[in-house]
């Protein structure tokens, strides 16, 4: 009982160390999620465990499996509005799987670059001239 | 007794000092959607602080509440992102035209 609250609290304050030192918002949005998702359910554990009783346990079972479904698909729609806003991602990031499926915002307006978005808008405006060539 | 020196001295403290840095990121953050991202682990962080009062107090009630937090935090951060990307949308096509 005493392990798993503990151990909730520490992977939550990761989780917000990792909100507030990552580089990017992609990053930050996966550290935030995973961490806090894990560390809530920890906690809830932890709280089932002391309490001892089977009604607060299903309402604890159903806390968790509702955590567990809704918040990486707020963190899918976050990221993919984040994505197609066309904010700016980390300079050394290698890959981009979603490089052509959205029409973002930075394709949009072309020439890329002028919105001061220099750091993402690079990958895009290669492709826009290979559609133009 | 021990539990509750354990979450008066160390859990209420971290978890305090977690919400403390999500604030600083949301009073930071150099995009919109920052700040909806920090506002959501707030609302998580909060959760887990329910759950630390219901050991502390001994009060079955607040693992409620923290379910109707779980719901609404959802539906907003859906609704957010939902008008974020709409409203981005028309504001630039009206500034284009």
């Amino acid at each position: 009982m005493i392990f798993f609250l503990v151990l909730g609290s520490l992977v939550i304050l990761i989780a917000s160390i990792g909100l507030l030192k990552m580089p990017d918002i992609y990053l930050r949005m996966s550290a935030s999620t995973i961490a806090a998702t894990f560390g809530v359910a920890t906690m809830l554990v932890g709280v089932a465990l002391f309490f001892a009783d089977a009604g607060v346990a299903l309402h604890i079972l159903g806390l968790i499996i509702l955590l567990i479904l809704t918040v990486p698909v707020g963190a899918h729609t976050m990221g993919r509005s984040a994505y197609i806003a066309g904010l700016p991602m980390w300079k050394k990031t290698r890959h981009d799987a979603l490089k052509n499926k959205y029409i973002t915002e930075i394709d949009r307006f072309a020439p890329a670059g002028t919105k001061g978005e220099n750091d993402s808008s690079e990958g895009n405006s290669q492709n826009k001239e290979e559609d133009a060539v | 007794m021990m539990i509750e020196t354990l979450i008066y001295y160390f859990i209420l403290p971290v978890l305090s000092l977690a919400m403390l840095l999500i604030f600083i990121r949301v009073i930071k953050g150099p995009s919109l959607m920052d700040r909806v991202v920090a506002l959501d682990l707030l609302v998580i962080v909060s959760i887990a602080l329910l759950s630390a009062y219901a050991v502390l107090f001994d009060k079955k009630v607040m693992i409620n509440i923290a379910l109707v937090l779980a719901l609404i935090t959802f539906l907003s951060t859906v609704g957010f992102t939902y008008y974020y990307i709409k409203g981005k949308r028309e504001k630039d096509d009206f500034d284009i035209n």
